[in-house]
């Protein structure tokens, strides 16, 4: 499993959003930049 | 949250998409996006799989991971990369809408130099034609 790195092609990834859509980070890939927030938890 | 949800619309014209990824179900998420009526993605990880490749090593003496930050470009490389060293240790909006600026600017000049090199590819088969 690879981890993100700086200037490195962004490891893809697959997760069903809670509204239960599928979202694919390549499908972005020629269309959108995306701005990921990785949360500790809303505790 | 709330400075991502008042900036959200400056994200969507600065044509990016922001997905916030958490160790919670999908249940806790939609609570908490009624609750604050959040318009971007909201991507329950309780396995981590996404967590673990774009967050930091989880350490126990902070109780948990910290948060962190990642901006893929369109040509899907990761541009930006941060890692908080406390809860509160978060680019502003501000700051990612430089960066969402700054990556627009460089995006728009590869696409002239193509328009450029494409325009030289067509002059050089017009040479050959004749």
């Amino acid at each position: 499993m690879s981890k993100a790195a700086l200037n490195a092609q962004a490891p893809d990834f697959i997760l069903d959003d809670f509204e239960g859509r599928a979202i694919r980070l390549s499908d972005y890939r020629g269309r959108k930049i995306v701005v990921l927030v990785l949360n500790r938890g809303f505790m | 949250m709330a400075q991502l949800r008042r900036d959200y619309h400056r994200f969507v014209e600065r044509n990016a998409e922001v997905i916030v990824v958490g160790p919670d179900d999908a249940d806790a998420f939609a609570d908490y996006w009624r609750e604050q009526s959040l318009p971007f993605i909201g991507l329950p990880d309780p396995d981590g799989s996404v967590l673990k490749r774009y967050g930091q090593e989880f350490n126990l003496f902070k109780f948990g991971r910290m948060p962190a930050q990642a901006i893929v470009d369109k040509a899907g490389r990761v541009r930006y990369l941060h890692y908080g060293r406390s809860m509160s240790d978060i680019p502003s909006s501000e700051q990612l809408l430089t960066l969402l600026d700054d990556l627009n600017r460089q995006g728009e000049r590869a696409a002239t130099k193509r328009q450029t090199t494409d325009d030289t590819d067509d002059t050089d088969i017009l040479r050959s034609c004749r």
